[in-house]
């Protein structure tokens, strides 16, 4: 395969040489960038020092952070509840951090916004990270746990080199109160293919019509590329997902996103799939000014989107039950409109939209994968 | 050479490579050149400057353009003591003196934790190119605070469409009149709207000017040139806003109360706002709400919501 990311360096801490992803970075990334420079790192001061010494010379530190690849221990507490935002229904996914940053570019990708420090960050320590989890999940065997990858990441994106998706379903599967979910952008499965398949790990690609792609969803795999990639997880035996987040409105748009579902349906089983999300473009006043910063040529953020109750900036309310309620349709029009939920979205257009709220019917997930004493969307 | 940016009672000091040149249109104080150090005193008593030679230096490349480099630098750190910093032209000037006075691989980045400016490539660069900005809108947009935030969209515009807002705001009763916020409000709306509608700044401004009346007021001037703006920013939002706004109109609120639809049309939820100084008035309010709760309008507004 190619892997299309250039990085000019890759930082490695000296505590984490000895790691087994660690190992595999080095093997794989001098096939795919024979010429990267290796730095080593001796600690954290001295990664700190390196960090600050690239940002402060960078034009663009956001995206100049994208030539570096560091490879670095985790020492907090490895997953997390996530945070979800004010005034939402919640859907209680547990993040487990094991990168930071992506290499691709989305205009809208809120980790712009979000993260401090920008450079591509790997953690190399991932047994103990693994050791986290299954301290979590085995002395709660009655709770069900879904544990997603891919919030301040891609999931996939850096499993080319890490190979980190093959040692997840090995650890995963052995967790049968726990359901992962990995989320991309790419077509990068040829690890996860390597693994025999299982329903409770879910591969989920984030979609959009593909001239979306192609104006904000820079360098990432193709629309083809993704279904295609879907086909074979699926034919595999993993459980698919489907991100519809953000939907962006511009003229044409339901035909375009009707057209996204209809290729879905017609290559991927229904029975595979577990959840559609759906979710607006949103982003807070602080990704607004870095997105017309780094992007603009950008229309997205000059549509009718207005401070929502958790003060980010939202398509108005009128137009986002319109959104929602025409992807039931669209969904509907393929028997698929019972996978479907809103990701970050008030009651308010919930009932509005879809008829319904979450808490009335249970069928969100497929099957009972949140434990029954916390709603799904605890926050309600 | 090296010229040493030192601010008095600070240990702190920030070196930078200075043109050979500079040297010689610093102001020379005693001791010449044999000093190691050379002290300059600006126009008010914050700082000094001080050089001294260092072999990587001494060939350093003259920039012809020093001699004004240097007293625009001057008159910028005095006006930094006057603290009139927190302006961005004001710290653009200072990075843009700095720049033409510096060799080009050796901008000395700390001198931007001088002006409260993180101390990155990226912000000297924002700060070089808000300094571009033509001297005609500059002249207006020295008057405001104006954030750099509104400054980094302007870089953006043409030199022609500088000009053409620079008259606007130059013509515009309010502009000098208003806070500092309605104008960053208005600059940010105005360039929404040029964004959002990809129509060229002249046509809006034109528009603008024809269909908003004057008016003596400047307040409500500055309003109705804001409303404008934003019924062309959010035309599908504003037609909700003023269909909620009708129905609000039918339910005939009394003075003294208000019912308060939310911010955006978000959220489903109504506030009431009440006024009342005696028992009869708090009695009759009651019964005003059970009226409107029967409304027909206030089902409507709700099932809007």
């Amino acid at each position: 395969m190619i892997y299309p990311f250039k990085f000019s360096q890759l930082w490695i801490r000296r505590e984490i040489e000895h790691e087994l992803l660690t190992q595999n970075v080095r093997r794989n990334i001098l096939n795919f960038i024979p010429e990267i420079k290796i730095v080593p790192l001796a600690d954290a001061r001295d990664e700190e020092n390196a960090r600050q010494r690239f940002l402060q010379e960078s034009v663009d530190p956001y995206g100049d952070a994208k030539q570096i690849l560091l490879l670095t221990p985790f020492l907090g507490q490895a997953y997390k509840v996530c945070p979800g935002t004010d005034g939402v229904l919640c859907c209680n996914l547990r993040i487990v951090n094991f990168a930071s940053g992506c290499p691709m570019d989305c205009s809208y990708c809120y980790l712009q916004g979000y993260l401090t420090n920008p450079i591509l960050s790997v953690y190399a320590n991932v047994e103990s990270i693994f050791q986290q989890i299954e301290k979590m999940v085995i002395t709660q065997p009655q709770r069900k746990f879904r544990i997603g990858t891919g919030e301040i990441t891609d999931s996939l994106v850096f499993d080319p080199l890490t190979e980190f998706s093959r040692m997840a379903v090995r650890r995963f599967r052995q967790w049968p109160n726990v359901t992962l979910e990995l989320k991309t952008k790419t077509h990068f499965v040829e690890g996860l293919l390597k693994e025999q398949g299982h329903p409770e790990v879910v591969i989920a690609f984030s979609v959009n019509p593909q001239r979306i792609i192609e104006a904000e969803e820079h360098r990432t795999s193709s629309l083809e590329k993704r279904l295609e990639s879907a086909q074979h997880v699926a034919a595999a035996g993993y459980s698919i997902a489907f991100h519809f987040d953000p939907v962006i409105v511009f003229p044409g748009w339901p035909e375009a996103y009707g057209e996204v579902v209809k290729e879905i349906a017609s290559r991927i089983p229904a029975g595979s799939i577990r959840w559609i999300s759906v979710g607006g473009l949103r982003f807070t006043r602080v990704l607004r000014d870095m997105m017309r910063l780094r992007f603009p040529s950008s229309p997205l953020t000059y549509g009718e989107s207005v401070p929502s109750t958790d003060a980010k900036f939202r398509y108005h309310k009128e137009l986002r039950i319109h959104v929602f309620a025409t992807f039931k349709d669209i969904l509907k029009r393929f028997h698929l409109e019972n996978k479907m939920y809103l990701c970050m979205e008030n009651t308010s257009v919930w009932k509005r939209s879809l008829d319904r709220l979450p808490l009335l019917s249970n069928e969100l997930f497929g099957r009972p994968v949140l434990d029954p004493h916390e709603t799904p969307f605890a926050k309600f | 050479m090296f010229v040493e940016l030192k601010k008095l009672n600070q240990v702190k000091t920030d070196t930078f490579a200075l043109s050979p040149a500079a040297r010689d249109f610093l102001p020379l104080p005693e001791g010449g050149e044999e000093s190691p150090f050379w002290v300059w005193q600006g126009e008010v008593v914050w700082g000094r400057l001080s050089a001294k030679s260092k072999p990587p230096w001494s060939a350093l490349l003259i920039d012809p353009q020093i001699t004004s480099a240097v007293e625009v630098w001057s008159k910028a750190i005095a006006q930094i003591g006057q603290r009139v910093l927190a302006h961005p032209l004001i710290k653009a000037s200072v990075i843009q003196v700095a720049q033409r006075l510096m060799i080009p691989p050796l901008f000395p980045l700390s001198l931007l934790k001088h002006i409260n400016e993180p101390a990155t490539r990226q912000r000297w660069e924002q700060l070089m190119r808000v300094s571009n900005l033509i001297p005609a809108l500059q002249d207006v947009l020295i008057l405001k605070d104006i954030p750099l935030k509104i400054f980094l969209f302007l870089i953006g515009w043409s030199n022609d469409d500088q000009q053409i807002l620079a008259e606007f705001l130059r013509k515009s009763t309010w502009f000098n009149k208003t806070s500092v916020s309605r104008c960053r409000e208005f600059l940010e709306l105005l360039h929404e709207t040029l964004n959002s509608e990809k129509r060229p700044l002249p046509f809006i401004i034109e528009k603008l000017e024809s269909e908003v009346k004057q008016n003596d007021d400047f307040n409500q001037f500055y309003q109705n040139q804001k409303s404008w703006l934003w019924q062309r920013r959010y035309p599908n939002l504003a037609k909700r806003q003023s269909e909620i706004e009708r129905l609000f109109q039918s339910l005939k609120v009394p003075s003294g109360m208000q019912i308060i639809p939310p911010e955006n049309m978000e959220g489903a939820q109504l506030r009431v706002s009440l006024h009342f100084k005696t028992k009869e008035q708090c009695r009759q309010a009651g019964q005003t709400l059970i009226r409107i709760a029967e409304e027909n309008s206030l089902s409507q507004i709700l099932k809007l919501l």
